[in-house]
């Protein structure tokens, strides 16, 4: 019989049209993964398509036209915050020889004098005097009571210490150097 | 096969290919490779596109909501101002720490605190420089110093000091001499030039006065009605007074 006009598949070709499992699975895979990446495109369009930003956009394109009108405002509030940090910060860091005067003043005894207050920078000199010697004493303590609290003094120095005759009695006077401990 | 692709002549050759092989192993594996590849293009061409443009747009969306909350919470903010008191609160910060070198406010308070310790100035001059050039309005420095010698004691001494804390424009005593002679006190007085050209965007969150800020006002308020009040007492001792502004 010739093979030319036989109709029916050999065993040979039989095998080149027997699909395995493997590849019917590779061929669902195959069309799967197409119709899901034809699906997940055509889902991404729609939401872009269908996405708020132009709305948006055109509301806040409409809201900056109206605060356009309210510029000045907008720079002076703007102004005025800044101004006021700068004022704060100003005020918190500038030297305060008045307080550093006030306390020393405060303490002293009534009888002790100020004759000289030098202050600049962290640093600050006084002269003290008295005809008294008790309110010397107690000048000394005061301002080592100063240190201790450190509030307003870190440290006293005790530059010098005098007495002057001055008619009927003797004025006695010391100078210190006092670190200020506020500035 | 491959001589069967040869002898293709017309499109029946190829349909009867078709026909021969459709169902064949070979034609189903290429089918499914063939799909593979156009799913991997479509992929890499069309879906991975569409998917970033979509998250940028979400991030676009998510940035414009938050810029019109802003605007919008700008808005309402503008609209609950009064611009009365916000022009009060700003001449009053313009006058604690003024644009440009207010000289007039330099000079009185130095008067008003001479006049309220009782103490007695002498001359005094201050270092002008540049008033309305570029340079100066880049100009870093923002204090202007002054150097006074006045005479009294220690107890007028610690009011004028006293005063000058609380005198507008604000200003900081640097140095400070008391002897028997009278005292020399140098002030810096402070200022700042406004920024050239100011722009703020309308997206940028618009402050509100903090707490800090309104104590802060009440403060500058209360000194500058202090002020006032003592230059009303004896505005003639003021305008008596040689204040002395000479240019050097």
């Amino acid at each position: 019989m010739n093979n030319e006009i036989n109709l029916l598949y050999s065993k040979k070709q039989l095998r080149l049209y027997q699909l395995t499992t493997r590849v019917r699975i590779l061929r669902y895979i195959a069309l799967g993964s197409l119709f899901l990446i034809c699906g997940l495109s055509m889902l991404f369009f729609l939401f872009v398509i269908a996405s708020p930003l132009t709305s948006l956009r055109q509301e806040e394109k409409a809201l900056i036209e109206t605060l356009s009108g309210s510029k000045d405002k907008v720079i002076q509030q703007t102004l005025l915050i800044t101004r006021l940090n700068e004022v704060d910060s100003i005020t918190k860091k500038r030297s305060q020889y008045d307080l550093v005067l006030q306390t020393v003043m405060d303490v002293l005894p009534t009888g002790a004098e100020i004759g000289e207050f030098t202050a600049e920078k962290k640093m600050a000199q006084i002269s003290v005097s008295s005809t008294n010697l008790e309110d010397i004493e107690a000048s000394f303590t005061k301002l080592k009571t100063l240190v201790q609290n450190k509030n307003t003094l870190s440290q006293v120095f005790m530059n010098s210490l005098s007495t002057t005759v001055d008619g009927d009695g003797n004025i006695t006077g010391f100078t210190a150097r006092l670190i200020l401990s506020l500035l | 096969m491959f001589a069967e692709l040869q002898s293709i002549k017309s499109l029946d050759d190829i349909r009867l290919l078709y026909f021969k092989y459709k169902d064949s192993v070979g034609f189903t594996i290429g089918l499914a490779l063939l799909l593979i590849g156009v799913t991997v293009l479509i992929f890499i061409q069309i879906a991975l596109p569409q998917a970033n443009n979509w998250f940028s747009i979400q991030k676009e969306v998510a940035d414009t909501t938050s810029r019109i909350t802003l605007l919008k919470a700008n808005s309402a903010m503008l609209a609950a101002m009064d611009p009365a008191i916000v022009d009060r609160q700003f001449d009053l910060v313009s006058t604690a720490l003024p644009f440009e070198k207010d000289y007039t406010g330099f000079i009185t308070a130095i008067d008003t605190a001479t006049l309220i310790s009782g103490m007695r100035r002498d001359d005094y001059s201050f270092a002008v420089g540049n008033l309305s050039t570029k340079s100066a309005e880049l100009s870093p420095n923002t204090v202007i110093s002054v150097k006074i010698k006045i005479t009294g004691d220690a107890d007028k001494l610690l009011v004028f000091l006293q005063t000058m804390q609380k005198q507008l424009p604000l200003s900081e005593i640097v140095a400070v001499s008391l002897n028997s002679g009278g005292s020399n006190v140098e002030i810096n007085f402070f200022f700042k030039y406004k920024p050239d050209n100011l722009q703020i965007p309308f997206t940028d969150p618009l402050r509100a006065l903090t707490e800090n800020h309104k104590r802060l006002l009440k403060t500058l308020e209360d000194n500058a009605g202090a002020a006032q009040a003592a230059e009303s007492i004896a505005p003639s001792l003021i305008e008596d007074e040689d204040s002395s502004g000479s240019a050097l």
